[in-house]
């Protein structure tokens, strides 16, 4: 019983997943629509993608008990910034120079982020919130009321490329890209130093001066590559929508913040898996578009989102500590059975 | 006499315990209108405890708190200051963007319908540190004042709530000479307006200046209590320390190397002036009070906190300030005091508790090497004797004696030469204490140095093989094992400035 419940706790984004498809598969058949369909699934996970990339970008974050909200305004700024580089105009140079500028724009936002919050000992919710409207306000000093729009065929392939065709399944690039991303980060998380110490810094900031970890380069870089992660998110999304305009993305950091909570990484930082992003992602893209298809007001749709995550944090931590405790019980139990049958 | 005798206040039979601890163990002591009554006692005697049940923050286990005879039941904070009962801290409680007279009667302010009657509050005031002979207008802001004017208005405040029984909790702490006798002046003047006192402090001089009688405390208990003109000095000391010393600390004398770690003239804002150092082979004790600033200088050493000014060597390179990681990897290994604060993610298992600090050595590639980590892992919970059933338990379900054996792994497994222990004993049951002092005694004969601050002396004269005895942020002395005795630890602890 406590084996599956440990295990209840452990895949709990998976299961609110199922129970969410669950849910709108069954109300869209009383409508007679049908939602579980290949394609309308491929829909899904496709739109997921965006939303993972910045989902990852909040949740390392916020595994070292911090937040960004810079990402949405970042997104803009520095799509915005290189974005004329990207239409579809004759003689233009590679479209991988831009792409590279506007990720290396995003890293050095990152950088003054993680400087205002290690060196001038900011909260991360104050210095990513002030970044948040510099940028916002830079990307509109740069580019005024304009639109940059018809972006070049080779660029957008990054965004709306596909790959293959399974039974009305697309195989898309975003999908491609992100599980590319999530091996990676998976893996400097899980199996790496730098990882460890992520953990660590973000379970007990003191602890780990004290253990000699420099917590200071850790969680710069770590705001680095969430930033990072946030421009090339604004480039792929720019690359959907075949444009790039100072206000787009405005609620993006709220939408990676509610992706990385749904996922189950800890507000208080330290605990979570970098896999329960793309649950978390698939799971609200999954009620966007259940919602999208059962046609209800986008007004709705907002304060779905809202109690959605009042929930899932609420959820969250009791679970968060439900899974430890019942580890410890189990690893009890799994001893005593040793000593009793030796 | 029999009226003059008649008590106050008294503890009756008073016993308190926490998890683990003993805290007060039938004590009972009286306090008399218009006399001065000292506790002393090293920290952790109880004497906080006492006072705090006094103040009604703790409940008593067992016994009975007596006010003028009768029984108090279910003492709280709020009770307690309607009783008479006033506390003066070291740390004071003042509201520092308020006037003097706001502090004065804050929470009990003068009304006059439901507005505060602001010229009847600052005439009362000016009534009341008239009465104390403190000559401070009663608009003036708190923050505007001095460390000792403040505690002046502290005082008026008790007396604001007619306070029959004030408490003084090392009031002289961040005294000067001038303000202590003017703080003394005014408590004689307290004493003739019949209100009795508690006065808790480490200056032993002190008490010979203003207190009556005197209750000695150790390890929870009352060990005695008389009046000043029947005791000396010696007896006081000698009550303090009290128990004689067992031999339950194992060490085996071995050969002293090369000064592996040495600070000279560190300074920072508790401390001045800091110079020691500690050889291989060799276990160096810090003694002293708690706030003598001890722990501050070995953070400041290890790069955690700031500090002003000074080196620190490790085996003869200098060391750079404020980088930690630096330090851990010249070889320097601190277990912090507090362990659940400063030494573990509780959060996260044994394994990954006890490699961070050795990541490096162990992946030198950064990518962590699972078999190898397992084993190495492994190797040191056994030779610990950690218990628990996989290496994978989240260390926030261990007991507090494991605890501190994880953080000791951590530090084994960076393969470090110098140990600096922070209180490595502190809460921790018997049986662990005495399997860390064993593993501490194996260090040093592999050649490892150690330095160990705590404020259990006899723990320090039993590992030490010398002793610094630090006293108001400075090295008050250095001693020998030979020369090292609860006397002379004690005589240096309590040392004033420029003794």
């Amino acid at each position: 019983m406590k084996r599956f419940l440990k295990i209840v706790t452990d895949f709990s984004p998976l299961l609110i997943l199922v129970g969410i498809f669950a849910f709108f598969a069954a109300v869209n058949a009383s409508y007679g629509n049908d939602y579980l369909t290949m394609s309308n699934i491929s829909v899904i996970v496709n739109q997921s993608c965006f939303l993972t990339i910045i989902g990852i970008g909040q949740a390392l974050v916020i595994l070292t008990g911090g937040i960004n909200l810079s990402i949405g305004s970042v997104m803009a700024f520095t799509t915005v910034m290189w974005g004329r580089m990207l239409m579809n105009t004759p003689g233009h140079v590679h479209y991988a120079i831009p792409m590279l500028l506007v990720i290396a724009t995003g890293m050095v936002i990152g950088l003054v982020n993680g400087v205002l919050i290690t060196k001038l000992k900011m909260p991360p919710f104050i210095a990513t919130f002030a970044v948040m409207y510099a940028c916002r306000g830079m990307a509109w000093v740069a580019l005024g009321k304009k639109v940059i729009y018809n972006l070049s065929p080779a660029f957008r392939y990054w965004g709306t490329g596909i790959i293959a065709n399974v039974n009305g399944f697309m195989f898309t690039v975003p999908m491609v890209v992100v599980l590319v991303l999530l091996v990676v980060t998976g893996f400097m998380l899980k199996r790496t130093s730098l990882g460890r110490k992520i953990y660590f810094t973000g379970s007990n900031p003191v602890a780990a001066k004290f253990s000699g970890i420099p917590t200071d380069r850790i969680l710069i870089l770590v705001y680095v590559l969430s930033t990072g992660l946030a421009a090339f998110g604004g480039l792929l999304y720019g690359a959907r929508l075949n444009s790039f305009e100072p206000g787009m993305a405005t609620k993006a950091h709220f939408e990676a913040i509610t992706v990385a909570l749904i996922g189950g990484i800890a507000m208080s930082g330290g605990f979570g898996n970098i896999w329960g992003v793309l649950c978390g992602a698939v799971i609200v893209s999954a009620i966007y578009n259940g919602m999208n298809t059962l046609s209800v007001a986008s007004e709705l749709q907002t304060l779905v989102m809202g109690a959605l995550i009042i929930l899932t944090v609420a959820f969250n931590q009791f679970l968060v500590t439900k899974n430890m405790a019942l580890r410890n019980e189990l690893d009890e139990s799994k001893a005593r059975t040793k000593i009793s049958n030796p | 006499m029999e009226d003059a005798a008649r008590s106050l206040l008294e503890f009756r039979h008073i016993s308190k315990s926490f998890p683990g601890v003993k805290a007060l163990e039938d004590v009972s002591i009286d306090l008399r209108a218009g006399e001065v009554h000292a506790i002393v006692g090293e920290n952790g005697a109880g004497k906080s405890t006492l006072m705090k049940i006094l103040s009604g923050a703790y409940q008593a286990d067992e016994g009975q708190l007596m006010l003028e005879g009768t029984p108090v039941q279910k003492n709280n904070p709020k009770m307690s200051e309607q009783l008479g009962i006033a506390m003066i801290y070291q740390e004071l409680n003042v509201t520092s963007e308020l006037s003097v007279a706001n502090n004065v009667f804050l929470g009990h302010e003068p009304q006059r319908g439901i507005f505060i009657n602001k010229k009847e509050m600052e005439r009362r005031t000016a009534e009341l540190l008239d009465s104390i002979g403190v000559n401070v207008p009663p608009y003036t802001l708190m923050k505007n004042l001095s460390i000792a004017q403040q505690q002046m208005i502290e005082i008026a405040k008790a007396l604001s709530k007619n306070a029959k029984i004030i408490v003084f909790d090392e009031p002289t702490s961040s005294l000067t000479e001038t303000e202590v006798k003017e703080l003394f002046r005014i408590i004689s003047d307290l004493k003739k307006k019949n209100v009795g006192m508690f006065y808790i402090s480490h200056r032993l001089d002190e008490i010979f200046e203003i207190g009556d009688r005197v209750t000695i405390m150790r390890d929870g208990k009352k060990i005695s209590t008389s009046l000043i003109a029947d005791i000396t000095m010696e007896k006081i000391v000698e009550g303090i320390a009290g128990r004689r010393i067992e031999n339950i600390y194992p060490r085996t004398p071995c050969a002293k190397g090369d000064v592996f770690f040495e600070i000279k003239n560190l300074s920072g804002d508790r401390f001045e002036d800091v110079s020691l150092n500690v050889r291989s082979g060799e276990i160096v004790g810090i003694a002293g009070l708690v706030g003598s600033g001890r722990s501050e200088v070995v953070k400041a050493a290890f790069g955690v906190d700031p500090c002003r000014s000074g080196e620190v060597f490790v085996k003869g390179e200098k060391a750079p300030g404020n980088n930690p990681q630096k330090l851990s990897r010249m070889g320097i290994a601190f277990l912090p005091e507090d362990r659940k604060r400063e030494g573990l993610a509780l959060a996260l298992s044994i394994r990954e508790n006890s490699v961070i600090s050795a990541l490096r050595r162990l992946n030198p590639l950064g990518v962590v090497r699972r078999r190898q980590e397992h084993v190495t892992v492994r190797k040191y919970v056994q030779d610990l004797e950690i218990s628990t059933p996989t290496i994978e338990k989240l260390t926030k379900f261990l007991s507090g004696g494991t605890q501190q054996k994880v953080v000791i792994a951590k530090w084994l497994i960076t393969q470090a030469h110098t140990f600096i222990f922070d209180e490595p004993t502190r809460g921790i049951d018997i049986g662990s204490k005495s399997s860390i002092y064993g593993l501490m005694d194996e260090l040093v004969a592999q050649g490892a140095a150690i330095i160990m601050i705590s404020s259990e002396l006899p723990e320090v004269l039993g590992m030490s093989d010398r002793v610094y005895v630090m006293a108001q942020g400075r090295i008050a002395g250095e001693l020998d094992r030979k020369d090292a005795t609860q006397q002379s630890v004690i005589q240096l602890a309590f040392s004033q400035k420029g003794e």
